[in-house]
């Protein structure tokens, strides 16, 4: 689903505006990421958006990537507006290798480091019976996820290697952890890029560069949703909270572990979701009438 | 970071004066509960609240340690905290001491259950008495903290957040086995009442250490405690600032949607590394390879 197909009134009243993202009263203190310079994948949208307005407000150098040139814009000028912060934006995919090595030449010649990267790109996953998936349904989540965070984790790593940098990388998941009825392909995906990242964490640890993940449940946000506004009553019974998270929860678990509070944080998924993992259902597709309580 | 080297870690001096991400005011006007707040992790986690404005309250079995506490913080902070020696292990030492806290606070916000312990032993040749000791501590005395929390703030009709400090217990815990059996116990239990307890807005979340540098490790041979730093990736010990600022976090409002939870800060124990509580045996130092069945 995209924007487009969302009645946009219903998507305005549901999750955080922009003014209230900047507005937001933080646990961290305001200067805790001066000097620090961060990617944001995916950082136009939703919790990318959030995390780079708040690492922004935090004295952060924010660049964010998408493949949407306006969602860029439009992010950089509400920064700008709300927060007199300038960041830089650079539309690309990074499901394209090519695209992410111009991308972090980029962020070099820019900034001459990166300190942290958050992958929160990828998706673009429509819910649908897994049976009757296609291929393409199948390998374009799986691609645009797995494979994409993986070249910009993969690409970073190297250059941190080679400039003896300590790096850290924070991918934000869905709530992988009951499986994803309704949305196989990306359980898939988010799981792959989990279990690469505990691998990673081992073998990267020798490079001073920590890898680990922000689990996130049903968060209320103002742009586009797979599982959308529509279902919002039905998505609260998802955790025992009975509530949806809001994208600030996101973004300050990705503060927390990208900051010195995880510096002995490594190949962690820190899990946000109201205890959804626990108990709750979500079923973005409709809930099957075989799974009706009689 | 030279202090996961040092095998201690933090002094106290060096506790008053790290720096913390988090904004100064972040917990003024709210109560906090830390039991086995006067040595180690339980020092490090009250010193950072106070720092951070909140009202303190530290329990203990050791009064003179409690002591110790209060004093380093009232000399280097100007701050006054409660302390109340107590175990955790009778239930009617916690029932008075929630009555003390609500007393002289009116509410309590968050509850640390960071008390507890074992020792280090092969289990076959623990006792009944040292394995009894190590359940009725960490698993008994943090219910008891847990149910006693819970029923005042449905009493009180006062939203709760309760801390447990755990082990790193997901690949079992080596020659302590008694505490991976307690402390898998606290996980669960917390995990299946963070569910039950939501419709009293009560959170529970763990926090599961690795290596931390600390007083604690004074109860291990001092040889296989200098080897517990290689037990994980970094290859380095965390520090008791560490876990301060993973309960600041969960206690804070950055956690409102953290429930259940175990957020594990052991460097990637998880992933990789050995804890021999004891010193490694050589069965595992030299058998790698050895033989073939």
């Amino acid at each position: 689903m995209t924007i487009s197909d969302m009645n946009p009134e219903a998507v305005e009243s549901w999750g955080m505006s922009n003014e209230e993202i900047a507005a937001y009263p933080t646990v961290y203190r305001d200067d805790l990421l001066a000097g620090k310079v961060v990617l944001i994948a995916g950082g136009d949208a939703g919790l990318g958006r959030a995390t780079a307005y708040l690492c922004a407000r935090l004295g952060g150098e924010v660049m964010i990537c998408g493949p949407l040139q306006t969602e860029l814009d439009a992010t950089v000028q509400g920064v700008k507006q709300h927060l007199g912060r300038d960041i830089q934006a650079q539309a690309m995919r990074i499901h394209q290798p090519e695209a992410v090595d111009a991308l972090l030449a980029r962020v070099w010649q820019q900034f001459g480091k990166l300190d942290i990267l958050v992958n929160s790109g990828g998706g673009g996953q429509t819910p649908g019976d897994a049976i009757d998936f296609s291929v393409e349904q199948w390998t374009d989540v799986v691609e645009s996820k797995l494979n994409g965070c993986w070249y910009m984790m993969q690409k970073a790593a190297q250059r941190w290697r080679e400039d003896e940098q300590a790096g850290s990388i924070v991918n934000l998941v869905a709530d992988i952890w009951r499986g994803m009825p309704g949305l196989a392909h990306s359980c898939a995906a988010d799981a792959g890029l989990v279990f690469a990242g505990n691998s990673l964490a081992v073998e990267w640890a020798p490079y001073n560069i920590r890898v680990n993940c922000v689990s996130h449940g049903t968060i209320a946000r103002s742009d586009i949703s797979p599982t959308g506004p529509d279902n919002s009553a039905e998505l609260t019974r998802a955790n025992p909270m009975l509530s949806c998270g809001d994208v600030m929860d996101i973004a300050e678990a990705v503060v927390y572990l990208a900051a010195p509070s995880g510096k002995f944080i490594t190949g962690e998924c820190l899990t946000v979701d109201g205890g959804q993992k626990l108990w709750g259902e979500v079923w973005p597709n409709g809930k099957p009438d075989y799974f009706a309580t009689p | 970071m030279s202090e996961g080297n040092k095998l201690f870690g933090l002094d106290d001096i060096e506790l008053i004066d790290q720096p913390t991400v988090y904004d100064k005011d972040l917990f003024k006007g709210k109560t906090v509960l830390i039991s086995g707040g006067g040595t180690g992790i339980g020092r490090g986690i009250a010193v950072l609240y106070a720092r951070l404005g909140a009202s303190v309250v530290i329990c203990g079995r050791r009064a003179e340690a409690l002591e110790q506490t209060a004093d380093l913080i009232r000399d280097n902070l100007g701050i006054e905290i409660r302390s109340h020696a107590m175990t955790i292990r009778d239930p009617q030492q916690v029932a008075s001491l929630f009555d003390q806290v609500w007393d002289e606070f009116g509410r309590l916000d968050v509850l640390i259950n960071n008390a507890g312990g074992q020792f280090g032993q092969d289990p076959i040749d623990y006792s009944v008495k040292g394995w009894n000791a190590v359940v009725d501590t960490n698993l008994n005395g943090t219910w008891y903290m847990m149910q006693t929390a819970a029923r005042r703030w449905r009493d009180a009709g006062q939203a709760g957040n309760i801390i447990n400090i755990v082990v790193n217990i997901h690949r079992g815990t080596l020659q302590a086995t008694h505490s991976a059996a307690a402390r898998a116990g606290v996980v669960y239990v917390s995990k299946s009442v963070a569910v039950e307890w939501a419709p009293l807005n009560i959170r529970v979340n763990c926090i599961s250490p690795g290596a931390i540098a600390s007083n604690g490790l004074r109860n291990y041979p001092r040889e296989a405690a200098e080897k517990f730093k290689y037990a994980n990736p970094m290859r380095l010990a965390g520090n008791v600032w560490d876990i301060a600022e993973a309960c600041v976090y969960l206690g804070s409002g950055a956690g409102d949607f953290i429930t259940g939870e175990v957020l594990s800060v052991d460097g990637g124990y998880q992933m990789l590394g050995e804890i021999w509580a004891q010193g490694e045996p050589d069965y595992f130092r030299q058998g790698r390879g050895a033989s073939v069945k």
